[in-house]
């Protein structure tokens, strides 16, 4: 969204004029400024807000400022606290999230290709997609443990559905055209669901795999809360116990922070796939 | 026979398939308190419902969604449309929005405790917060997608900027304000159970938990089953409700 916006701005002809001829070469390194730029007067203009209101809400215990916020970071950072409880979520989402996508992909160009398996599984995928992920928590504990398993599991759920139906959507929007070709040039049903539908609906696969990994966040994030001993839903509810409203804010912007660095990584790694297929 | 009858078949089939293996699988392998067969499932729903206690964890769980989800989509899309419209909003406030997208909304739910205590109060703010959030950057990435000449066309033919407003920027914003109130309804429903879970006496979310303290598992798998049943509900009615309202602005 912000990329976007920003290169077609700078391309425009208005832009042009005031392109600087000096440091700044590059109109790639110069979008990356501006971006860079506009991040930081509003995290800026952000911190101001919120220490201007801390001061006047004038409860450190209920409303810390960023001062304060900060402090605590550093202390959980030299406890060595937030590392662990960054990485206990982390590796949660990337072992579920990676499966789940597995089985998601797999299932939803199965679905998509074949109409026997789609008819088989939709009524039972269209029921169980509009269960909460969430919802299944208690039950994933009783059979998964209250450790890791429970977890990856609910992950792995919450993923699955999201990814299946873009992979589903990814195979019905694969051109005709691009299959008929295929077929006049002597490709086999194998061959076409290897070398057509598969790279054509990669897209889509890898644009639901991007929502799914919100949904990884908020399941992941929803499980430590109600059970686990490390993470940042842990970090985030059980800094209740003892009012440490200031921790909670460290779990939540550290969360913020994760989230938002996953995604880039995710849409850099999917630009460097997706330009091998040419589809940007 | 046409494919929509083999489609109706198939489907049928692997539903029945389904519940009669997990029936058997249950019933031979396991106890009920780890996983109970459909039938018995049913049994407490009708059981549970005849008391007249289902009524009153759905009411509650319905009102919670539903009070949040109302206010929510009000205050995204106007929030949005507001956003949207002015370029130094954008300018300043993408990067932020960017960020608490990231934020799952449950996180909030410790900070709205200690603010708002465990009352009703507390889950209407945390309900409102989630589709406010979802409807905003739909409604607001609806805005800046708005074809620029559909913008100048309306200009040129005269109309000023409150007329642009009402009859290019809202039509046009309309489906993703659509869409966003759709997700934003997928997210509540999820953060209401956790909430319920952590924090309230009643609705589904409290049944689901409580229900392995009081050692009727069964109860835990009825709530799940009508989580279910009430999103696909509210989806679909959704999707007809938007269709209804929406087509004609469909342009793309």
């Amino acid at each position: 969204m912000t990329s976007k916006s920003d290169t077609a701005r700078l391309a425009s002809p208005a832009f042009a004029g005031r392109q600087p001829g000096g440091w700044i070469r590059s109109a790639r390194l110069q979008t990356a400024l501006s971006i860079l730029l506009r991040y930081v007067v509003a995290a800026a203009a952000i911190v101001v807000a919120w220490h201007i209101f801390s001061v006047r809400f004038d409860s450190p215990v209920l409303f810390p400022g960023p001062a304060k916020t900060a402090e605590r970071a550093l202390e959980l950072i030299a406890e060595g606290r937030l590392q662990g409880d960054i990485l206990a979520s982390v590796q949660r989402i990337f072992i579920g999230f990676a499966v789940g996508s597995l089985i998601g992909a797999l299932l939803g160009l199965a679905m998509g290709s074949f109409r026997m398996v789609s008819d088989l599984l939709s009524p039972l995928v269209n029921f169980f997609r509009f269960i909460a992920p969430t919802a299944w928590i208690a039950t994933a504990m009783v059979w998964f443990g209250l450790g890791e398993g429970s977890k990856v599991a609910l992950i792995i759920y919450a993923t699955t559905f999201v990814v299946l139906l873009s992979a589903m959507i990814g195979v019905s929007a694969v051109s005709r055209n691009k299959v008929r070709a295929a077929r006049c040039l002597g490709a086999n049903d194998r061959q076409i669901f290897l070398w057509v539908t598969i790279p054509a609906s990669l897209g889509y696969i890898l644009t639901g795999m991007r929502m799914a990994m919100m949904n990884s966040f908020m399941t992941v994030v929803s499980a430590e809360m109600i059970a686990a001993d490390a993470g940042l839903g842990y970090l985030i509810y059980n800094s209740r116990q003892w009012m440490e409203t200031d921790s909670i804010f460290v779990g939540m912007l550290t969360l913020g922070v994760v989230g938002l660095l996953t995604d880039r990584l995710f849409v850099l790694l999917t630009r460097t796939a997706l330009r091998r297929f040419s589809l940007l | 026979m046409s494919s929509t009858q083999k489609k109706i078949l198939r489907g049928t089939l692997s539903v029945v398939v389904f519940l009669a293996v997990w029936e058997v699988v249950a019933r031979l392998w396991f106890v009920p308190a780890i996983l109970p067969a459909p039938t018995m499932i049913a049994r407490e729903l009708i059981s549970y419902a005849a008391e007249g206690k289902l009524g009153y964890d759905l009411l509650m769980s319905g009102q919670r969604v539903l009070v949040g989800f109302l206010f929510g989509s009000l205050l995204g899309s106007a929030l949005g449309l507001l956003l949207g419209s002015f370029k130094a909003s954008r300018w300043l406030l993408e990067p932020p929005l960017q960020f608490f997208r990231f934020i799952p909304p449950i996180a909030w739910l410790t900070p709205v405790l200690i603010w708002f205590g465990i009352g009703e109060n507390g889950k209407y703010v945390l309900i409102t917060y989630t589709t406010t959030f979802m409807v905003m950057i739909n409604t607001y990435a609806g805005v800046v997608a708005i074809r620029q000449n559909r913008l100048r066309a309306a200009r040129c033919l005269g109309a000023n900027r409150w007329q642009a407003f009402r009859y290019v920027i809202i039509p046009s914003t309309l489906p993703h304000i659509l869409d966003g109130m759709q997700i934003g309804m997928a997210n509540s429903l999820q953060t209401v159970v956790v909430a319920e879970m952590l924090a309230a006496n009643e609705g589904l979310g409290f049944l689901i938990v409580n229900s392995r303290v009081s050692l009727a598992t069964e109860l835990a798998y009825v709530a799940i089953f009508l989580l279910g049943v009430i999103g696909l509900l509210a989806d679909s009615s959704f999707r007809a409700f938007a269709s209804r309202i929406a087509w004609k602005y469909r342009l793309a």
